[in-house]
């Protein structure tokens, strides 16, 4: 046996079958080699010649090396398959399912009722929109550096990390109070009663959202509807039994989920850790690594949270084509908020179809790398491609079924034998901007596909820039629009800002698969 | 309780004016090294009243004149001057600025650098900076608050006296105000104004969200402040004397007018001969007093500048917008030439009237510098008749630049006269309009010229209806002349432009003010010539006080200065006094009224309430509740009528136990305001014989407020 042939042994045995010669020559580097050892050891030129080397002598059969049958593939039935993924895909739509029923039924939902005074209303929804913002970035950052240790089996750094993260996230979400209290004292922007009010909710919420992070965390979101059953059990009885107020009803509401989320979360990464036996975390990293590690995926969550509920914000600021003398900066309008919420109907039935491809690009991408030689890339990228304008079609059925679910919804809703619901759902501005937001969360959901496909191959950057292009876009244009229109043209920020997600996020989600073999390298 | 109003509008637009002048252009530029810190908060006053009438043209056309448009704005103006000074394009000076600043996080995080240290060690620094500057500069620091705190005091005073707004045109400025916010640069009924104050307050407004009330009665107080420093600024700018500083500014701080100081402008009458003039400005100040309205004219000055009204604030930027151009068309510096373009063009959006003292001063100036031209040798002067001037001609002048200057102006006056674009949309508007079929474009523009302009009337046949102006020239005047002359004469010696300027500019504005009676035409209106006037006069006097007193011993150098403020200061009246109370505030309305309006504001929800009173409120009520006025309501309503038809649950009616004197103008023909107060007050105390749910909310010498409480009343 030559030396050449014993090094190529180890290489192999090492790296299984080689893709090429650049595969050898990384894993000479590995080894330690130089190119001064390849010129004295082996007589070659430098690594790379080396790797070819061993290469040729692979190609050759002079290592014996098999390559084993693959395992065998379960026989699943597509439909199936595609069923079951599409309603895993929109379990996240649950609660909001599930408080938009408890609304119409007994008119109450965990942080909102029918019957709250406007005031009220407002400061619920100020507080609940600032709480979604403000917990966003945080419940992104905690959940990747989470899911991060859990795949490599780190479950006790992975539950150190998270309720470190909780921590943190808490005390800085509720500090923001303290600037906001002071610019409501200098500005006198808001009066105290509802300030106070949103304080209570937004406090509330966040811990509900970081909960809710956890638990995804801990891949249980199955728990988001139990939680918000019980939850709106509580608001209702609360109400209906006790007699309190809805707005005190709302807070026991938002308390229980709050308690029963923070409670299960803990509990399942406790139960985690302790399992794989390593509950204490070894070496946990320093808060600036922390930070430096998960910085870009807070900047998504925020931005993202941000231009989900941009418009609302600029909407309800503005005095502008309003009948109803909103007597303070921020005053809810409940028109809007129906029109927003009845088209997300069309979000959460394409959010199936979005969920499953996402789930079939990543199940398919790492077996389909093993077996494609590197000379080979160009089918590789170009089945890629194809299977990527495959699943846009998809998306785009799901867009018309999407869009024709939330126009029945929307003319069923009509014949409710409710009054106030009635006059809300034919008045102009609701039906204006339902069309609008329908026809922008359908081009949402294709720039989101694109986004999460990105995220799936950690190009977080390229997300980043796709999301925060769409809230430029939604903040100019619909400032601007519900300024010189009327408040309801804040949906047209909507429209824009999902038309630029989308141009943005087709661009780089192109450039990506164009590179796939190397993009999937620099993912993991 | 309206003083702790008071105090906290002035610390929130002391606080906006702060940051919009100081704040933002030293975060944005770093202070060329030839301007002083005046000649830089001038500059950017100018330049900054110009990009924010500019950008609140283009924020109100898209109705987005909002808190973070302007802070976006500002944000912008930083970048964009960092970046430039910086080498690097804006977006590359963001990426990095973010960049280091997260570096700065992370090193923060890892304890490596601490900002509580940083932070100390930036106070401990700029408080050794602030005692070494104070050490250095005890007697200029002193001499400047005592200037400002003087026009402080005088102008101050009667926005904290009184919640009324003072003049009356202060209420339409109001109103103006409230169709910004309404999106709309040009009111329906007069067509396009200039709106560079209301862009300026705009600003304020949103970035403090003071009170726009209280906004209103307070900012004019500032431009007298700032009109005080601009005299005070100019004589230093000449003489580089703090004493000339101090001499000018205490002056015109101190300008009061009233019996005492009546020597200094007399008087002023409106009157179609020059005979019946002079038989009625002969009469004493107390026979005057009777019948005459405004006559005194330094007093209607002074009170100019404690009433927010355009003009005083675009007379803010008159001298040092000229002083830029007398120092560019000396140094060629561009800095100035662009403060000089700045300047106009602020002028010029804030109050077009103020172009032609302007246009007039920029004559001064170019005739003071091509007759005081540099010496073949630049050197300083060395004859000290006139303290050395802030800058030594180093550039020969020749026609061309005055010429090129003059376009400049010109380019500035054409910046800030952008408003005038609203007549393009307006005469469309108006014509079509039936609402405003009497709104005649041609014949408002028309009149608007000819008030301003005065000689043009002999050529329509005095359209405007207005009588002509009669002033007195007084002694005191002549004496300003007099002075005047031997000023210029000494500059052009020592070849000292500006001293020449500010002379030619006093003698050009008592020409003025005194063109009625020696029969001259009248180019400016008269009486609109009095605030330039004064503020010229007293620049003079403080340059000239301040350039005898370099020619005296030693000894003598406090001594002449102070005698002359303790004589001028011993002409001062008693602001305090009831003569001077009664003339002074409640001009145009009791403060009762307005501070109700405030209090009812404050402490109801918007749109739960209904003010009923003669009108003058309407601006004030606009966006937080309901207004009628006095006569409508007593038409409309029935005392015994039961519930009352207004809807809101609260209904406020204003009612005067003396009625004002103050009527509005096109009501007084058909409404007397004491037959409507007398009618108010009748309706309460029947709707009370009927009711139960009317109570007194407010009540003192002058007014009292009614508040009808209902329950079944709606927002």
């Amino acid at each position: 046996m030559t030396a050449l042939d014993d090094l190529g042994r180890r290489v192999i045995h090492v790296v299984g079958m080689p893709k090429d010669a650049w595969e050898i020559a990384a894993q000479l580097e590995v080894l330690g080699l130089r190119d001064s050892d390849a010129r004295s050891g082996y007589g070659s030129r430098d690594l790379f010649d080396l790797a070819r080397a061993i290469e040729r002598r692979f190609r050759a059969g002079a290592y014996g090396f098999t390559v084993g049958a693959d395992d065998p593939v379960p026989r699943v039935i597509p439909w199936v398959r595609f069923t079951r993924r599409y309603f895993a895909g929109i379990a996240f739509a649950m609660p909001m399912a599930m408080q938009a029923a408890s609304m119409l039924l007994w008119g109450y939902g965990i942080w909102g009722a029918i019957d709250l005074e406007l005031a009220q209303g407002s400061a619920i929804a100020l507080g609940f929109i600032a709480s979604y913002i403000a917990a966003g970035g945080f419940a992104q950052a905690i959940v990747r550096r989470g899911l991060f240790y859990i795949y490599q089996q780190e479950e006790g750094l992975a539950r150190w990390t998270a309720l470190r993260g909780f921590g943190i996230a808490l005390r800085i979400t509720l500090a923001l109070l303290v600037p906001a209290y002071l610019v409501n004292l200098l500005f006198g922007i808001l009066p105290w009663s509802m300030v106070l009010t949103a304080s209570l909710f937004y406090a509330g919420l966040t811990v509900l959202w970081l909960s809710w992070a956890l638990l995804y965390l801990v891949q249980r979101t199955e728990l988001l509807a139990v939680i918000t059953a019980i939850a709106l059990a509580a608001v209702i009885a609360t109400a209906k039994l006790g007699g309190a107020p809805p707005i005190v009803a709302n807070g026991v509401g938002v308390l229980v989920a709050d308690l029963l989320s923070l409670g299960a979360a803990t509990f399942i990464l406790g139960r985690m850790a302790r399992k794989r036996g390593n509950a204490e975390p070894v070496n946990p990293p320093r808060l600036a690594v922390l930070v430096v590690s998960t910085s870009r995926y807070f900047v998504y969550g925020v931005l993202f949270n941000t231009f989900l509920f941009a418009d609302r914000v600029i909407a309800w600021t503005t005095r502008v084509g309003r009948d109803d003398f909103p007597p303070y900066p921020f005053w809810l309008n409940v028109r809007y908020e129906l029109a927003m919420d009845l088209a997300l109907v069309v979000v959460i039935v394409m959010g199936g179809v979005v969920s499953y491809a996402i789930e079939r690009f990543s199940e398919k991408l790492i077996p389909h790398e093993k077996r494609t030689p590197s000379s080979d890339v160009e089918t590789f990228v170009h089945e890629h491609f194809e299977a990527h304008r495959r699943r846009s079609f998809q998306l785009g059925i799901g867009a018309v079924i999407g869009l024709g679910l939330a126009w029945l919804l929307f003319v069923s809703l009509q014949q409710v034998d409710n009054v106030r619901l009635h006059e809300a759902l034919t008045s102009p501005v609701t039906i204006r901007v339902f069309i609008a937001a329908a026809l922008g969360y359908t081009i949402f959901m294709f720039a989101a596909r694109n986004v999460l496909l990105l995220l799936t191959l950690s190009r977080i950057d390229s997300a980043v820039r796709c999301v925060a292009y769409a809230l430029v876009a939604d903040v100019v244009v619909g400032f601007i629009c519900s300024r010189a229109i009327g408040y309801w043209a804040a949906v047209a920020g909507v429209v824009a800002g999902a038309i630029v997600m989308c141009i943005v996020a087709a661009r780089e989600t192109r450039r990506t698969l164009e590179q796939l073999d190397y993009s999937y390298y620099a993912a993991y | 309780m309206y003083w702790l109003y008071g105090i906290d509008a002035v610390l929130r637009i002391t606080a906006a004016l702060l940051l919009l002048f100081v704040c933002i252009p030293a975060l944005a530029w770093k202070r060329p090294a030839s301007f002083t810190r005046l000649d830089w908060f001038f500059w950017n006053l100018g330049i900054g009243i110009t990009l924010l009438t500019l950008a609140g043209q283009l924020f109100t056309l898209l109705n987005v004149a909002a808190t973070v448009t302007y802070l976006l704005l500002f944000a912008t103006i930083i970048v964009l001057g960092r970046a430039k000074q910086a080498g690097a394009p804006p977006l590359r000076w963001l990426a990095e600025a973010y960049r280091d600043a997260v570096l700065f996080g992370l090193r923060v995080l890892d304890r490596s650098a601490g900002i509580r240290g940083r932070a100390t060690e930036a106070i401990r620094g700029g408080a050794r900076r602030l005692a070494t500057n104070f050490a250095t500069h005890r007697g200029a620091f002193l001499a400047w608050t005592a200037v400002v705190a003087v026009a402080a005091a005088t102008r101050f005073y009667r926005p904290f006296a009184t919640a009324n707004l003072g003049f009356s045109d202060t209420y339409v400025h109001l109103y103006l105000m409230r169709l910004l916010d309404e999106g709309r640069q040009v009111d329906p009924a007069w067509g396009p104004y200039p709106r560079g104050m209301h862009f300026l307050l705009l600003a304020i407004e949103r970035l403090t969200n003071v009170d726009a009330i209280l906004l209103m009665n307070f900012f004019g107080a500032f431009s007298g402040v700032l009109l005080t420093l601009a005299a005070a600024y100019t004589a230093q700018r000449i003489t580089r004397s703090t004493t000339a500083a101090l001499l000018a500014g205490l002056l015109f701080a101190t300008m009061i007018g009233g019996a005492r100081q009546y020597f200094a402008l007399g008087g002023s009458v409106s009157s179609p001969t020059a005979v019946q003039a002079r038989q009625m400005l002969a009469r004493p100040y107390a026979e005057m007093l009777t019948d005459s309205g405004e006559f005194d004219v330094l007093l209607t000055a002074f009170q100019r500048q404690t009433t927010t009204l355009p003009q005083e604030l675009a007379i803010v930027l008159l001298l040092p917008g000229a002083l830029f151009l007398v120092d560019w068309l000396r140094t060629r510096d561009r800095w100035r030439l662009t403060g000089f373009i700045g300047c106009s063009a602020a002028i010029a959006a804030i109050h077009s009237g103020v172009a032609v003292p302007l246009v007039a001063l920029c004559a001064a100036a170019a005739v003071a510098v091509l007759i005081c031209q540099p010496r073949s040798v630049p050197s300083v002067p060395s004859v000290p008749s006139v303290p050395s001037v802030a800058l030594v001609p180093s550039v020969p002048v020749r026609l061309r630049d005055v010429a090129y200057g003059a376009g400049a102006g010109a380019l500035g006056i054409a910046i800030g006269s952008t408003w005038m674009l609203g007549y393009l949309r307006y005469s469309s508007m108006a014509a079509k309009s039936e609402a405003h079929a009497d709104a005649n474009v041609g014949a408002n523009v028309g009149g608007v010229v000819l008030y301003y302009f005065p000689f043009l009337r002999s050529f329509t046949g005095d359209a405007t209806g207005e009588a002509t102006a009669y002033m007195m020239l007084t002694p005191f005047l002549i004496a300003v002349v007099v002075i005047a002359i031997l000023l210029g004469i000494a500059a052009i010696r020592t070849r000292e432009a500006a001293a020449l300027w500010i002379a030619l500019g006093t003698m050009f504005f008592v020409l003025t003010h005194a063109a009625s009676v020696i029969g001259i035409p009248e180019i400016v209106e008269v009486r609109r010539n009095a605030t330039w006037l004064a503020l010229t006069i007293a620049v003079l006097l403080g340059v000239a006080i301040a350039a005898f007193t370099a020619r005296l011993p030693r000894r003598a150098y406090f001594a002449v200065p102070a005698l002359a403020i303790v004589v001028w200061l011993a002409t001062m009246p008693n602001l305090f006094g009831a003569s001077m109370r009664s003339r002074l505030l409640d001009y145009s309305g009791y403060g009762s009224t307005t501070y109700a309006v405030l209090r009812i504001s404050q402490r109801h929800e918007p749109f739960t309430w209904t003010l009923v009173s003669y009108g003058q409120e309407y601006p004030m009520v606009l966006g937080r509740g309901f207004h009628l006025n006095g006569v409508d309501f007593l038409e409309e309503f029935d005392p015994s009528e039961s519930p009352l038809r207004i809807p809101t649950p609260h209904v406020f009616i204003a009612v005067e136990k003396r009625p004002h004197h103050f009527q509005i103008n096109n009501w007084s023909t058909r409404f007397d305001r004491a037959a409507v107060e007398e009618r108010l007050q009748t309706w309460c105390v029947l709707y009370g014989m009927t009711h139960n749910d009317i109570r007194v909310y407010l009540d003192d010498e002058n007014v009292r407020i009614y508040q009808i409480a209902r329950r079944e009343g709606r927002t």
